[in-house]
């Protein structure tokens, strides 16, 4: 299985922090306001595509409003290998970070 | 919420395209949210930048995207096109290599044409040359001269203030150049005025074109036979030797000629070396020289009547003969039955050739196009399959057009591989020196490019436009899509198209052999064979005397004479002085030796021919019974006649003979017994042992001459060499009705076999209903025979047509006889029934539960 990217973990953790509330616009906003990174949307639906795709996440189609021009909104969640893989990617992380100090990594 | 604010209808549009994965809008809906947000919190112009600005952003990503998925989309489909290439080999084969063929039947004729067409168009000046032909007023166009009387040339110039320049120029063959120990013999040794370089663009390499033939006695080399004479060394200032007789110094180096030049040398020499050799060039009366004018940029060229004038005020008489100016850039080409070099060329040939290479290319694709067509039935259940599974329609359209496009393609690369391997045999055929360069021919490039791709949009349009058409639940409900009825009557009109163009194709071939026959069987008047020919070279020409006399005292040679021109070679025409003064006529004439007619065989049909038993023989004329009957003489016997200013009487009327080729009606000519120009020996030989003879006249020739080889050829073989043209296009004929006929019995194969599977299960029930094997065979065949005589009745009328078109250019023609449309009829109707027969039997052959049992 392939690592999943930092943009690929981001985007992830972002919809498991917004629970049920986890579609394009307030995803996009809660990776910038943690990442500091703001997406274009054809960028994160790519990636929200390709994670799909992998069924790491799930799609569930919620009701148009007028708001959004009459279009429905898409809710993601995780799914269980989605968990999984953002398991694996913060062991990965760990691992590789392990007895590496901040303060003299950051000096030197 | 009482107002809602939108962004911009074209973002949201090119927005809502480029998102391929967008599930129910809901991207556009974000951004719409977004959107809305942003109106509120900052402005609607912020919030429509914001929007334009995330629409760029996205744009890499769109791309990326749909880049990803057409590329794992196109594998699928070229491996689905390659399985079925795989899965119908037969056909696949019999497809693309059908087009192939006729590809390159088409690169092939194009590269001829182009070739053709591109005659001479490298000189600059080329809209303002004209050379002048003349013709007689009782011949008429039919027949053209190229050659004029020197004087011509500086008259017309000096009485049309719309010339420019003019330039005379003359071609000698087979002259010796000597240089030291180096000799060669020249086939092509020319003779222009100094101006000459300034009208025609042949560029020096080394020496001033100002000044190169201002000297009598000097010459330019083409590259080539520089370094043939001199090697390494620097030619300029070297001194050559002109027949062992006359030094000439090389002043200048010419870049080597274009093959496609109508003019072709390899010296050139001033035109006052002629008068060296004895050449005349201030009589009016001897037409020899070509005369070459420039013209005026813009000026239009001078009218024949003026011409004519300029013609008679030189000879100080009026004149049967007619001028015009041919522009120099219609030389080879449109210069059809004109005498003279560089017109070799025939514009109809260009026009039947194209005609034929479009047909062969529109057979091909059509075949193609069928062929495809037939196949694509079979997968109705794959575009269903796609169908089902999410395929829009513009997918499946552009999956068909790929299919045929790509096959296409591979036609046209498999083309090039042929004509690659062909073409040093086509250059032979057809005595050219073509090369196939698609980088730098970008108009052939452009065209094949084009066919290819017309070919392949066409072929795929019927598969693309129907079969994405059907409903996934129709077509496999119904048990087989129906595409019979739909291109039936195409089929027909394809059958029928392509065996019109093979028949029409073969009758030619038959026709231009017969005509080719009918010539070489044609009573020529005189004896063509065991005769030898040999030039008379200087040397020979003074010791001849001596040298008959020798070469008569060998067994096996009968007799020998001279003669200024080969019985069938052209001799300038001149104007007879009859007494009438309204009557003129052209005469060819001929200066002839004693032995004459013993050694051509010729006979007379009144009086008698020269002898040395009559002194008076030098002021004597024979003439010809063609020339009798145009002077309208009633006692020709004893008439006096003047001829060059030269008084003499009649003594003999020598039966008609073909002196000329047979394209042109015999004309009056003239013998005149004379030693001055005497440029041909003919010596007629025992038959028996030649090797032996010619060995021993050998012997005798290096008696009398140590410059020249010993060279000669056979009257007989004369024929070949007069007819090259004709026979070369024969040849080229041959060919191109044997591709049509491949290309046709190809389309037929894989036509009839489509059918034969179509009607596997028809076969197979008939079968069992008790059909015999022949009963079936025939009944498949029947069709096909029916529309191959159809292709008889059209092919006919336009073969007898064209040909008839063709054969005008001879004056002596053959028969068009029923017999060559019956046997090629015959013949395309045999090809089509053991094509199709093969098939039929097959099917018919086959055990009716295999065929009933694979539903």
């Amino acid at each position: 299985m392939k690592d999943l990217s930092l943009a690929h973990q981001s985007i992830m953790l972002a919809i498991w922090r917004l629970g049920d509330n986890a579609y394009g616009v307030t995803i996009r906003k809660q990776v910038a306001a943690v990442t500091g990174r703001t997406y274009a949307y054809g960028t994160l639906y790519n990636i929200l595509n390709q994670l799909a795709m992998k069924s790491y996440i799930q799609k569930r189609v919620g009701s148009p409003t007028a708001k959004r021009g009459g279009r429905r909104k898409i809710f993601y969640t995780l799914t269980s290998a989605g968990n999984q893989a953002l398991k694996t990617a913060r062991q990965m992380q760990e691992v590789i970070w392990k007895g590496i100090p901040g303060r003299e990594f950051e000096e030197g | 919420m009482c107002h809602l604010h939108k962004p911009s209808r074209i973002a949201e549009w090119i927005m809502a395209r480029l998102s391929l994965l967008d599930d129910e809008f809901s991207l556009t809906g974000d951004l719409r949210e977004e959107f809305e947000d942003l109106v509120a919190e900052k402005s609607l112009a912020y919030a429509h930048t914001w929007y334009w600005f995330q629409l760029l952003k996205s744009l890499p990503d769109f791309l990326k995207n749909s880049i990803t998925w057409s590329v794992i989309m196109i594998k699928n489909y070229l491996k689905i096109a390659f399985r079925n290439l795989r899965k119908h080999r037969g056909y696949s084969f019999i497809n693309i290599f059908g087009l192939a063929v006729g590809l390159a039947t088409c690169i092939l004729i194009l590269l001829w044409v182009q070739d053709e067409v591109s005659y001479d168009r490298f000189h600059t000046n080329l809209d303002s040359l004209y050379r002048v032909v003349c013709y007689d007023r009782i011949i008429g166009t039919s027949e053209k001269f190229s050659v004029t009387s020197p004087p011509l040339a500086p008259a017309l110039e000096q009485n049309f203030p719309e010339v420019l320049r003019t330039a005379r120029y003359d071609q000698q063959r087979n002259q010796l150049i000597k240089y030291g120990e180096k000799k060669f013999l020249e086939n092509s040794v020319s003779f222009a005025d100094p101006t000459f370089l300034e009208m025609f663009s042949f560029p020096l390499i080394k020496g001033d074109p100002q000044t190169a033939l201002k000297d009598p006695h000097s010459a330019l080399l083409t590259e080539s036979t520089a370094h043939k004479y001199f090697g390494s060394e620097d030619p300029v200032g070297k001194v050559l030797s002109f027949g062992g007789r006359y030094d000439f110094q090389v002043t200048g180096v010419l870049k080597d000629l274009p093959s496609n030049s109508h003019l072709q040398f390899t010296i050139l020499m001033p035109v006052n070396f002629l008068k060296d050799l004895g050449w005349e060039l201030d009589d009016w009366g001897h037409f020899f020289i070509h005369t070459y004018i420039q013209l005026h940029p813009e000026s239009a060229p001078i009218e024949s009547a003026k011409l004519l004038e300029t013609y008679e005020k030189g000879t100080g008489e009026p004149s049967n003969i007619l001028y015009e100016l041919l522009p120099v850039k219609d030389i080879h080409l449109h210069s059809a039955g004109a005498w003279g070099f560089g017109a070799d060329g025939d514009i109809r040939y260009i026009y039947l050739f194209s005609i034929i290479a479009a047909f062969v290319l529109f057979i091909a694709c059509i075949n193609f196009m069928n062929l495809s067509t037939a196949q694509s039935g079979d997968r109705a259940k794959e575009v269903g399959m796609r169908k089902v599974v999410g395929a829009r329609r513009k997918d499946i359209i552009n999956q068909f057009f790929g299919e045929s496009m790509l096959l296409a393609f591979i036609a046209l690369g498999i083309s090039l591989i042929i004509v690659r391997i062909v073409l040093p045999i086509f250059n032979n055929l057809t005595a050219k020196d073509m090369s196939l360069n698609i980088s730098t021919n970008g108009s052939l490039l452009m065209f094949l490019v084009g066919i290819a791709l017309v070919t392949g949009l066409f072929s795929g349009i019927y598969p693309a436009l129907l079969l994405s058409g059907f409903k996934p639940v129709a077509v496999f409900k119904e048990k087989s899509i129906s595409t019979k009825n739909i291109h039936s009557l195409f089929r027909k009109i394809l059958v029928v198209a392509q065996f019109s163009l093979s028949i029409a194709l073969i009758i030619g071939t038959g026709i231009i052999y017969s005509q080719l026959d009918y010539m070489k069987r044609m009573e020529l008047g005189f004896d063509q064979e065991h005769v030898v020919c040999m030039n008379l070279t200087p040397n020979l020409k003074e010791k001849y005397g001596v040298m008959k006399e020798e070469l008569l005292r060998l067994p096996g040679v009968s007799h020998v004479t001279t003669a200024s021109g080969r019985p069938f070679a052209q001799s300038s025409s001149i104007t007879w002085e009859g007494r009438d003064e309204d009557k003129h006529i052209d005469l060819f004439f001929s200066h002839v030796d004693y032995d004459f007619l013993e050694t051509f065989g010729m006979d007379m049909a009144d009086g008698r021919f020269f002898s040395k038993d009559f002194s008076i023989d030098k002021e004597s004329y024979v003439l010809n019974e063609t020339a009798v009957r145009q002077m309208e003489l009633k006692n020709p016997l004893g008439e006096q006649i003047e001829f060059f200013e030269q008084k003499g009487t009649v003594i003999g009327i020598i039966k008609d003979y073909h002196f000329r080729s047979l394209h042109s009606k015999i004309a009056p000519l003239l013998l005149t017994l004379s030693e001055k120009g005497q440029n041909y020996m003919s010596i007629k030989v025992v038959p028996g042992n030649l090797r032996s003879i010619l060995d021993k006249i050998k012997g005798v020739w290096s008696q009398f001459e140590r410059d020249y080889p010993f060279q000669y050829t056979f009257l007989d073989g004369e024929f070949d060499r007069i007819y090259r043209t004709d026979i070369r296009f024969r040849n080229i004929f041959v060919y191109f009705a044997g591709l049509a006929i491949v290309i046709s019995c190809l389309g037929l194969f894989g036509l009839a076999s489509f059918m034969a599977e179509k009607r596997t299960k028809e076969i197979g029930v008939r079968k069992v209903l008790g059909a015999s094997v022949s009963g079936i065979a025939i009944l498949l065949a029947k069709e096909f025979t029916k529309w191959v005589v159809v292709a008889n009745a059209l092919a006919w009328p336009l073969a007898y047509w064209t040909m008839k078109q063709l054969l005008a250019v001879y004056a002596y023609r053959t028969e068009i006889g029923i017999g060559i449309f019956l046997i090629s009829g015959g013949l395309v109707l045999v090809m089509a029934l053991m094509t199709v027969g093969y098939k039929s039997v097959r099917a018919a052959l086959t055990n009716p539960v295999d065929c009933l049992r694979y539903e």
